[in-house]
Formats: structure tokens, C-alpha cells, sequence
């Protein structure tokens, strides 16, 4: 094969690999999510402390740092009211192999929103 | 793709840096003191499973109400009692409104809450029962 058909070739295939390329859409979809998690973490330090069962754990599909985030639908046990359904965020593959069907911990809720929690 | 149409791209490429910057870097330094956090966690998550996983088999993974509160009921006091602030000190006064006294309502706190915390498709169930999905 000539040198310009190959030249040709790769200029095709870069145009197919940009076409659903979208740099703008991913960078906005990694703040979000960054967003997301810096959110967890400050919960952290101000949400109120609850115990909590951990259900179930799906994959959000998305990752940082090559560590996959998982989504852990949680039912949060406060010191002073009634159970209450929430979901964490949580990322890295030896706390995601802690967090098992069946596990108690510790969470923090924001009472304005408790619907979302951070386990630690 | 057209040079004009690139030359978009690229403006709209690094008017976008500067949040993808300040973002990474509260991220980062978030995560520094979330890291020892969950390494704690993570140790003590996995005693705890095998705590639950005891207290299941010793409980049972009835569904069977207790002291006439199925789970049903239960979710949804709960449910009317976080909506009205989570003070638990309503939770008589709601549960009577729902036919149930207090005495039956003590038990059943106590029951469910034992029987969510050793049995995880209990939990599960009561969360689809409070989002209204089950």
C-alpha cells in the first residue's frame, strides 16, 4: 500500500474517532463529578453522625484515577428519629470490598438533605 | 471537523480549565483526608459484616410484622415522621395517628431496626417502601 493511501487511511480513521468526541462535554462531566465527590468529603466534616446498613452497591460507570465510583444505597439509623433511605458515593477498590450487603457504618447527613450521606 | 469549528472547540476547551483546575484541586485535597478515614472504615466494615451476618441467621429474615406493624406501616411512619423534621419525640403522637399505640410502636422501632441492620433485603425493602418504588 502507497505511503499517501496510507496517510489517506489514518486521516479517515481520525475523522471517525472525532466524530463522537466531544472534549468540552467531558471536561464539564469530570468537574461534576469532582464536584460530587468534593461535596461527600465536606460532609464529612460538617453532617450530622449516623449508623447505617449498607443494601447494595451499583457502579456509576465512572472513574477517577482509574479507582471505579460506586453508588451505595444505604438505610441511615440517626441516634434521635426515624430510619431513612439515602445513597453514598464511594470510590477505590479496597473500600468498595469493606462495603458488602449487610455492613454497619458510619455515615454523616446533611438533615437539610439526608438523602444523600458520606460513609466514614 | 472545519478550522473554525476547531478553533471553537479549543476556546471552549480552555474557557473550561480554570473550574476543571479549582475542582481537581479541592478534590485532591478532600480526598487526602477522606483516604485515612475510609482505611479505618474499611477494616472495621468488614468485622462488622461478619457481626451482621451472625445476628441475621440468629434473628430470622422474617417479614412477619411486629406487635402489629408490618413494614409497610412502618416505612411510612417513618417516612411522615422525617418529613416533619425527624423529631422522634412525634412519633407516638404519629404512629397513633396511623392506629398504632405506643407500646406497639415501641416494639416495633425496636424490632424492624434490629431486623434492617442483620438483614440487608429487609433494609432494602423498607427504603423501596419510603421512596414509594416498591
Amino acid at each position: 500500500m502507497g505511503f499517501f493511501k496510507d496517510v489517506k487511511k489514518l486521516q479517515q480513521q481520525g475523522k471517525e474517532i472525532s466524530k463522537g468526541y466531544d472534549p468540552v462535554a467531558q471536561m464539564k462531566a469530570a468537574s461534576a463529578s469532582m464536584q460530587q465527590m468534593t461535596q461527600q468529603t465536606n460532609l464529612l466534616a460538617t453532617g450530622i453522625p449516623a449508623t447505617a446498613t449498607v443494601n447494595e452497591l451499583r457502579d456509576t460507570g465512572m472513574e477517577v484515577n482509574l479507582q471505579p465510583i460506586m453508588e451505595v444505597d444505604v438505610t441511615v439509623f440517626p441516634t434521635d428519629g426515624a430510619p431513612f433511605p439515602a445513597t453514598a458515593r464511594t470510590q477505590g477498590h479496597g473500600v468498595i470490598a469493606g462495603l458488602a450487603p449487610g455492613t454497619q457504618v458510619q455515615v454523616r447527613y446533611d438533615p437539610a438533605d439526608p438523602s444523600v450521606v458520606a460513609i466514614g | 471537523m472545519g478550522l473554525f469549528k476547531q478553533l471553537k472547540q479549543m476556546k471552549d476547551v480552555v474557557a473550561e480549565t480554570p473550574d476543571l483546575i479549582d475542582n481537581a484541586q479541592a478534590m485532591q485535597e478532600a480526598q487526602a483526608q477522606q483516604a485515612q478515614a475510609m482505611q479505618a472504615q474499611a477494616a472495621a466494615a468488614s468485622a462488622a459484616a461478619s457481626q451482621a451476618a451472625a445476628h441475621g441467621a440468629a434473628t430470622g429474615n422474617g417479614f412477619d410484622p411486629i406487635a402489629g406493624v408490618s413494614i409497610e406501616l412502618y416505612a411510612d411512619i417513618s417516612k411522615e415522621l422525617t418529613a416533619r423534621g425527624g423529631d422522634q419525640s412525634l412519633a407516638p403522637s404519629i404512629a397513633a395517628e396511623k392506629g398504632v399505640d405506643r407500646a406497639s410502636w415501641d416494639a416495633a422501632v425496636a424490632g424492624w431496626n434490629d431486623r434492617m441492620r442483620a438483614n440487608p433485603a429487609i433494609a432494602k425493602r423498607f427504603n423501596d417502601l419510603w421512596r414509594g418504588v416498591g
